[in-house]
């Protein structure tokens, strides 16, 4: 270093060599470089949202949770408990660890999938943008604005199934590109296996699977003509939709129809059944206002500003004539969750309320995040494109992040705890985890309505009857007083599974009413008859 | 000579709208007057901004104090703080220590509060010129760079804040003396004007601190020079210009001073102390929510927490295109600018993304805040600095209307922008945002009006704020024929220029052009070829 007085001007030196080796290491080692960053701060993210009490805020985390830990405990352990609802592979992920419970309550054998999801994303970003001939700088603009936004933290500290898709879905897309880039068949078989995973993750992947077929289809037939078309679809078709053909297979042995997960009492369908009898099913039919919650979700989601950014690079990239056609139709499946969004909510399967649009409450609102790595893509792209405005856009883009951080602005945390997915049960999992704690007797409780309840309670799986229990569930249904020291219901609603199913029985009058709370109630056998009730696991495997 | 007579008639002409509209009556604001009817409400103090920074104008020159006595707190009120038992202001001090010379000036004449809007006037004259300027040295024709100038003025919301006490024209005019300063000085003494401008404008308005951080970004990488020599890289930091950035220290310490002898502390702003909803007849003041015998309640606020991302969807749709005040309904003259950023681009790539990334952040900024609609106002009122951007770039696309239809879709909505806007100038700018009107209508039971459509009926009511008309027209003349005047005066004005870019002698600007700006070159070509190269 050297200090010139004369001209006031201090300066130094770095040698090449010093400057070479560091981009020598970026070009090299970027992705393992990006996938410590980001290990490291979902490390942070789950550590921050663990100890501030709002890592476990989504009712449906808790139920991930519960489902899991059912396979490997409670009163009839085993695959089956996996149910029809929600897609296997995430519960079948979070069970490798969810035996232990640490990982259970601490909800971190979910989260754990969700970390390496948030990694791997960052890292796919990374990577797509390379396969694109975007710079560093675009490159690594873009992982930051992935990474730096406060939803998708969140629910990469959490056990929901939206970064595991995410992960998927972007993973399945840049082999896509990679295919049409290289045409190289290994690419086309991982971009099969992907789908497939994402098929077994969320509905959202079946759409995916339609998508990449048809423009698979439409790009295959395009360049090499029908009999190569047919050829490559069926080998794609058959292993993408190996996980589609296993779920109805898994319906149909399981639940005597393939189509149970779709029709059946606790299906999405169902339950969008009560929403529309209310009147609230507002975007079914209309296909504006579909597009309009799905639009404010996706702002809600990303600051408004970074999609609008992302509108404008997606733009400047399909007019790039320098880029080829195939593969600005491979990158239409980083923004398919749009298209599934906006048709689910069109067709009623899906609900999603923005407070203030049509109702002042959050519902479904994380749904806007899934367009975060297609964003994160195209904003890398524009940056690297549009040299002369890069530090413009970082510094719109530091402005948001610093306001958002400063606010703690995510609508996904919102979502959660004030929203219809974070109902409050700790009043009456606190009464449970009081009472029952260190008493024998089991739990009448339907799982379907009150899985959260469960989880929070801290109790053992086994302490609970539940609809997955088989013949406990049928027999203390019939004659609760002979097996349940503790329901829990809602009194008088027949969307409740236990009421529905003990309201008649002459045995519900031998309980007193202990507890009243805004989501359930809890009954306890009144104490002349508790001698008779059963306190033990007595059917063991017989059932 | 022409170019003399030229440049001198402009500025009348500009001057003399401004005087033609500036509000006011006769007379000097004192104790006694102060909370009359004459001054509030239907007089020039229409808002609380307005009087709270006249206000503390008013104290600094006459009760040489930082604190309001009580009549001047009730005058402020609901826009009023309160520290330490004294009654205190909620605003940047910077607008009312800038008008203390208008208002010294104006009381010697016995027009005091005229004097101090006239402030605002002199500021928005200032702007004009700038906008001029600096379009001018971009590649745009004198005669471009002038209608540019009178886009600002007249087509968008800025009019009607340039005949009152309001932050915007002053923060405006720091913002386009410190673009202008670091296109014409490249040097140490370059980075010190514009670290003081810097400073002045959060002496004025706190979030210029945020808006004008490009501009002191920019000018800052000035202080490092990398070069590579010899298979190395040489960095260069030169500590004059550091020196030179340090040339803010004094402004900061006299906001710090200013704190500090307002409100006890060197560290407390403005916005964040308590404010005060009443005050009782005792003299003791009411907080929000506090009951009439409570005590003194503490108002956490935070600065950067009047900032929220939560409220960007609204805010981004007040400000584009809510009727109440959207750019498209009354500044669309100003989204010519948007082609113009295209234009610029090609020729100075860097300069153009400095304005671009002004205009995003102001507005990014004021879609987070709180109350986008900027309270009761004319317009969106926050996207002043914006509109004095935009029109610059609008001064590069207007040779471009030599297309028939585009021509015409021009001077329609130019035409359209000015008359909507010397409608708030000359009537009202405190139009209701939407979602108060609704329950205001339910409180008076009659249709409360929040478009311009308000402002027509104050025209149909024979209501104008004008000095010049109330006091020496109105037995006159109608508000409405003054408006027509006045509009008419400036609609074609412009018309003319925009007919005369497009229609009759593109050739000799061209060549006019052509010759001042290579002249220009000359002056400050280092800087120039400096300040495209900066990135490099």
């Amino acid at each position: 270093m050297k200090i010139a007085r004369d001209s006031l001007t201090i300066s130094f030196e770095l040698p090449f060599t010093f400057m070479e080796k560091c981009k020598v290491l970026l070009d090299r080692r970027g992705e393992r470089i990006i996938a410590l960053l980001l290990f490291l701060i979902s490390i942070a993210s789950f550590y921050y949202y663990y100890n501030n009490g709002q890592g476990l805020a989504y009712n449906d985390a808790r139920s991930h949770l519960d489902i899991s830990r059912r396979v490997v405990e409670g009163l009839k352990p085993g695959l089956a408990q996996i149910g029809s609802v929600w897609l296997p592979l995430p519960h079948l992920l979070n069970a490798l660890t969810v035996w232990n419970d640490f990982m259970w309550h601490t909800g971190l054998s979910g989260a754990v999938v969700s970390m390496v999801s948030f990694v791997y994303c960052g890292v796919l970003i990374y990577k797509y943008l390379k396969s694109l001939g975007v710079g560093m700088f675009g490159r690594l603009f873009a992982c930051s604005i992935f990474t730096l936004n406060l939803n998708v933290l969140y629910l990469s500290a959490t056990a929901m199934t939206e970064l595991p898709l995410l992960a998927a879905m972007t993973a399945a897309s840049y082999h896509l590109m990679l295919w049409y880039k290289d045409n190289n068949l290994l690419d086309m078989i991982k971009t099969a296996l992907w789908v497939m995973v994402s098929t077994l993750i969320r509905y959202d992947g079946w759409f995916l699977l339609v998508f990449i077929f048809a423009t698979l289809g439409m790009g295959i037939f395009r360049k090499r003509g029908k009999v190569e078309t047919e050829g490559k679809l069926i080998l794609f078709g058959t292993l993408a939709g190996y996980g589609v053909i296993l779920w109805f297979l898994w319906n149909l042995l399981i639940f005597k129809d393939p189509l149970y997960f779709a029709f059946g009492p606790f299906s999405a369908h169902e339950q969008q059944k009560g929403i529309l009898s209310a009147g609230e099913l507002f975007t079914k039919g209309n296909i504006y206002y579909s597009f309009l919650a799905y639009f404010y979700a996706t702002l809600y989601n990303t600051y408004s500003f970074i999609t609008f950014m992302a509108i404008l690079g997606f733009s400047v990239f399909l007019v790039d004539k320098k880029i080829d056609k195939n593969i600005k139709i491979a990158s239409l499946a980083l923004i398919s969750p749009f298209f599934f969004n906006i048709i689910a909510l069109y067709l009623g399967h899906s609900v999603l309320f923005v407070y203030g649009l049509f109702k002042d409450t959050w519902f479904n609102v994380r749904y806007g995040m899934m367009l975060v790595t297609g964003m994160a893509v195209f904003i890398g792209y524009l940056v690297d494109k549009v040299k002369d405005l890069r530090w413009v856009f970082v510094g719109v883009f530091s402005l948001i992040t610093i306001f958002a951080f400063i606010g703690k602005d995510a609508a996904t945390i919102d979502d959660a705890l004030v929203g219809a997915s974070g109902k409050n049960v700790s009043e009456v999992s606190s009464w449970i985890k009081k009472n029952a704690t260190n008493r024998d007797g089991f739990i009448l409780i339907s799982a379907a309505s009150h899985d959260a309840i469960i989880f929070s309670s801290g109790l053992p799986m086994s302490r609970f009857i539940h609809e997955g229990t088989g013949k406990y569930w049928e027999l203390a249904t019939e004659n609760p007083q002979n097996w349940a020291t503790w329901i829990i219901l809602r009194t008088n609603d027949m969307s409740d599974w236990t009421f529905r199913e003990i309201a008649d029985a002459p045995g519900f009058k031998q309980y007193n009413l202990v507890g009243h709370y805004p989501f359930a109630d809890i009954y306890e056998l009144k104490p002349e008859f508790r001698s008779a009730v059963i306190t033990e696991p007595i059917l063991g495997k017989l059932k | 000579m022409i170019n003399k007579i030229f440049n001198i008639s402009y500025i009348v002409f500009i001057a003399l709208i401004l005087l033609l509209t500036v509000r006011g009556i006769p007379g000097n604001v004192t104790k006694d007057n102060i909370n009359t009817g004459m001054w509030r409400g239907k007089g020039p103090f229409e808002l609380s901004p307005e009087r709270g920074r006249f206000a503390l104008t008013f104290t600094l020159v006459e009760d040489r104090s930082y604190q309001f006595s009580i009549p001047v707190a009730r005058f402020i009120l609901p826009d009023l703080g309160y520290k330490n038992g004294k009654y205190v202001s909620l605003f940047a001090p910077g607008v009312s220590l800038i008008a203390v010379p208008g208002y010294v000036i104006g009381k010697f004449f016995g027009l005091n509060q005229l004097g101090t809007y006239l402030t605002a006037s002199f500021f928005a004259l200032f702007n004009v010129i700038l906008i001029r300027n600096i379009a001018f040295k971009l590649g745009a024709s004198w005669v471009s760079a002038s209608v540019a100038g009178m886009v600002f003025l007249f087509t968008t919301p800025a009019f009607s804040y340039a005949s009152t006490l309001y932050q915007h024209h002053i923060s405006v005019l720091l913002i386009l003396l410190s673009i202008y300063i670091l296109m014409t000085h490249k040097g140490a003494l370059g980075i010190a004007i514009i670290s003081v401008l810097y400073c002045i404008g959060i002496l004025v308005d706190y979030p210029n601190a945020l808006m004008m951080l490009p501009i002191l970004i920019y000018s800052l990488i000035n202080i490092i020079k990398i070069r590579n020599i010899d298979r190395s890289l040489q960095i260069n930091i030169l500590s004059a210009k550091i020196i030179g950035a340090a040339a803010c220290m004094p402004v900061l310490i006299l906001l710090l001073l200013y704190n500090k002898q307002a409100y006890g502390n060197y560290l407390q702003f403005a916005g964040t102390v308590a404010s005060v909803t009443e005050i009782k007849m005792d003299g003791s003041p009411v907080f929000p929510g506090q009951k009439k015998n409570g005590i003194e309640l503490t108002q956490e606020k935070y600065a950067l927490n009047f900032f929220k991302t939560r409220n960007t969807i609204k805010g981004l749709y007040t400000h584009l295109i809510s009727p109440d005040r959207g750019v498209i309904f009354y500044a669309p003259s100003a989204l010519f600018g948007i082609w113009g950023i295209v234009e610029l681009r090609r020729r100075k790539p860097k300069i153009s993304a400095l304005i671009v990334a002004l205009i995003l952040t102001n507005l990014i900024l004021y879609s987070m805040w709180g109350d986008p609609w900027g309270g009761w106002a004319f317009g969106s009122r926050y996207l002043i600095p914006s509109y004095a951007l935009l029109s610059i770039l609008v001064a590069m696309i207007l040779p471009k209307f030599k297309n028939e239809f585009l021509f015409v879709i021009a001077v329609l909505i130019i035409g359209y922008s000015a008359s909507i806007n010397s409608l708030g100038v000359l009537t009202s700018y405190s139009n209701p945002p939407k979602i108060e009107a609704a329950s205001l209508s339910i409180q008076t039971g009659k249709e409360e009006k929040y478009t311009i459509e308000r402002n027509i009926d104050l025209i149909r009511n024979n209501e104008s704020k004008s000095f010049i008309y109330n006091s020496f027209l109105s037995d006159k003349f109608s508000v409405l024929n003054y408006y027509l005047i006045v509009n008419f005066s400036i609609v074609f004005i412009m018309f003319l220029a925009i007919v005369y870019i497009n229609l009759i002698d593109k050739e000799k600007i061209d060549n006019f052009t052509k010759s001042r700006q290579s002249h220009n070159y000359q002056a400050v070509s280092g800087n120039y070829n400096s300040l495209d190269n900066l990135f490099q």
